[in-house]
């Protein structure tokens, strides 16, 4: 019950959006501690403060497979689906770099291909590190900009299938985007691609 | 064909009802208004109010508890059996997962007035969100409170780590002090020039 999706949430690709990952994975993390304690009734205001605690990102550890703080918010934002201003709120964040990042991988799962290439690209220029937890438990040193082309140029991140997207080229071809999904961030408007998720 | 025929004008056990139209639109009748009556009754009370379910403020204690002895009785309160006592339910759960099954379920958040849905955030909400935390994690605005609260907090902790370290030595001296019970007399081992280790320095 506590683990029920939104019911105001659109479904994504056809599906109630917390199917995005895999069955396993999702017992697991409902069955996980961090999860009961730190994840129960939040809402997108107050998981602002859980993501802002993250030290590192990562998705399962351990002979159990652990689930990781980071993916277990991953979970708690598709049960709640917060607007995609706020979504966008995350990534265009200064501050917090797993906030950031926790911002773009929602975005990853859930977005239309549009959207994720204007979002996520600009991140490239976002140099700083970043601690990962490996599946042995051990941490391994990332950058922003490297999970970032993990998220546009593979289809697995964090123990968690990503959906399909075009390649950008096939992206920027077809609506003619071309600057716009460019580096600049600034200047996006939201002219294209009016739809978010689901509908 | 025929003998079935015969049998049935004879014994009328077997036989189907007939369908009879008035009683069965009577009894259509009384179970409309029946239902109508009980859903007035229902809607009667005024419907509650649950408020959108919040994310605790505290953390959940699941380890003051643990490694502790405890005499445990059937007959004791409820709140001094074995497992997580909930006061809002007044019920016993036997572990720390089910505990938190337990204030995470329904049944007990309805128990707190709590509906099981969350509120829809804002986008302001949110932002105004990293604002106030920002500044809280600002050195900047460190205030005299903030440094008292953790000052207390850090006496505590110190309290409760040197209560657990006396626990422990308290232990190993029990263990001790059965292991070198056997020991020599020291009168003897004075005698024989090796008085122990107190002594022999002053
Ligand atoms: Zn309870």
């Amino acid at each position: 019950m506590a683990n029920r999706t939104d019911p105001l949430a659109k479904s994504i690709r056809g599906t109630n959006p917390q199917n995005l990952v895999e069955k396993i994975l999702r017992s697991k993390i409902y069955q996980n501690t961090y999860w009961k304690e730190q994840c129960f009734g939040l809402t997108a205001e107050t998981l602002v403060d859980k993501a802002m605690e993250l030290d590192h990102l990562g998705g399962t550890f351990g002979g159990n497979r652990k689930p990781s703080p980071f993916i277990c918010l991953v979970m708690k934002m598709l049960q709640i689906q917060p607007e995609k201003d706020i979504v966008v709120e995350f990534i265009k964040n200064e501050d917090y770099k797993y906030v950031r990042v926790l911002g773009a991988f929602y975005l990853r799962l859930t977005g239309t291909d549009i959207d994720i290439y204007r979002y996520l690209e600009p991140l490239y220029n976002d140099y700083r590190k970043l601690r990962r937890k490996s599946a042995d438990g051990q941490y391994a040193l990332t950058h922003v900009d490297e999970y970032i082309d993990e998220l546009l140029t593979t289809d697995y991140s964090c123990d968690i299938a990503l959906p399909r997207i075009k390649k950008r080229i096939i992206t920027v071809g077809e609506v003619q985007l071309g600057r716009e999904i460019g580096i600049e961030d600034e200047t996006v408007t939201d002219t294209v691609g009016g739809s978010y998720i689901g509908s | 064909m025929d003998q079935s025929s015969n049998h049935v004008v004879g014994v009328d056990n077997t036989s189907r009802k007939k369908f009879d139209r008035e009683e069965i639109l009577q009894r259509a009748r009384e179970r409309d208004e029946e239902e109508a009556d009980g859903r007035k009754s229902k809607s009667k009370g005024p419907p509650v109010q649950r408020k959108p379910l919040k994310p605790r403020d505290y953390q959940v204690d699941l380890e003051s508890r643990l490694g502790k002895t405890q005499v445990v009785t059937p007959i004791a309160p409820l709140s001094q059996q074995a497992g997580y006592y909930c006061p809002v339910c007044e019920c016993v759960v036997k572990d720390s997962a089910n505990y938190l099954d337990h204030i995470n379920g329904k049944k007990h958040q309805r128990a707190l007035g709590m509906s099981m849905r969350v509120e829809r955030s804002s986008l302001e909400q949110v932002q105004q969100r990293f604002e106030s935390l920002k500044k809280r994690k600002d050195p900047g605005s460190f205030t005299v409170q903030d440094f008292d609260e953790r000052m207390l907090k850090q006496q505590q902790e110190e309290e409760e780590r040197k209560r657990l370290r006396r626990e422990k030595k308290k232990e190993k001296k029990k263990e001790k002090v059965s292991e070198e019970e056997p020991e020599i007399d020291p009168d003897v081992a004075a005698m024989m020039g090796f008085g122990g280790f107190k002594t022999s320095k002053k």
